[in-house]
């Protein structure tokens, strides 16, 4: 992470159009395709459970979800501050891809909802992993959506022509979305080792009881 | 505003996320390391001390 902000704030030379405003792009544009990646993996676990029944894959695709808020949550944050600083607004609700983000972040928001109402066991992780799968539709969507309305507020950097920067800006581009991808799965190893022995520990005690 | 604030907001931002998390997630392990070092000492109040295995009986905790 070190390394990716010294490439994003230091080496990879400034904008021409947008200035310096343009080195949020280093940081919203890695924690936006992490958070997607998130979504994707909670929804994969998911399937996983639907098919195989296998209960340890409700507790990774709801940890791997958690992570896709948290991430989707910064990714709103840090979007809105580039907006202010670009457009000169928070937000715009003309631009297709903000607000696509904005329904697929809400969508796995009420995944909690679903999750925390209905009793611990395997209708709740039946029912989270249905929800979670339909969610995963949203991601191409939200993805593509700049692309299939032809949107000219918000920037198209990958075009098929390649990556519309210079090398300097495409590396500490790249150097900063695999450390934050790393990040999440650390924060996803941590969170769930830690979930996996709050429930042996839960275990233990009515064991013992 | 200058664009610099508004990428120094962004980028702090996402440290305090981050710190945030870690702060929870620290908290919680804490916790689970107190849980389970009472529970080892067998000091969980109601519940059996647990002893080591082939001592012949389960003591009840004070």
């Amino acid at each position: 992470m070190g390394l990716a902000v010294v490439l994003a704030l230091l080496v990879a030379p400034e904008d021409a159009d947008q200035g310096i405003s343009q080195r949020i792009f280093y940081l919203h544009v890695p924690v936006a395709l992490t958070a997607y990646f998130c979504f994707g993996l909670g929804a994969w676990k998911a399937l996983r459970l639907l098919s195989t029944g296998e209960q340890r894959y409700d507790l990774e695709s709801y940890v791997a979800i958690h992570q896709g808020t948290i991430f989707g949550s910064l990714t709103l944050i840090t979007g809105s501050i580039w907006a202010k600083a670009s457009w000169g607004v928070w937000w715009t609700w003309s631009s297709n891809q903000l607000v696509l983000f904005l329904v697929l972040f809400l969508f796995y928001c009420a995944y909690f909802m679903l999750r925390f109402s209905i009793e611990d066991g395997p209708r709740r992780a039946r029912s989270s992993a249905v929800y979670a799968l339909f969610g995963v539709a949203l991601i191409p969507v939200s993805f593509l959506a700049i692309r299939l309305a032809e949107d000219f507020i918000h920037p198209t950097v990958f075009t098929r022509e390649g990556p519309q920067m210079t090398g300097t800006m495409f590396l500490a581009f790249c150097v900063a979305w695999v450390a934050v991808t790393l990040l999440a799965y650390v924060l996803y190893r941590v969170e769930l080792a830690g979930k996996r022995l709050d429930i042996a520990l839960r275990e233990l005690r009515e064991a013992t009881s | 505003m200058s664009g610099g604030q508004y990428v120094a907001a962004a980028y702090g931002v996402f440290l305090v996320f981050l710190l945030v998390y870690v702060a929870i997630i620290a908290a919680k392990l804490a916790r689970l390391q107190r849980e389970a070092e009472e529970l080892r000492a067998g000091r969980v109040d109601g519940y059996p001390r647990v002893v080591p295995r082939g001592s012949g009986s389960v003591e009840e905790s004070e």
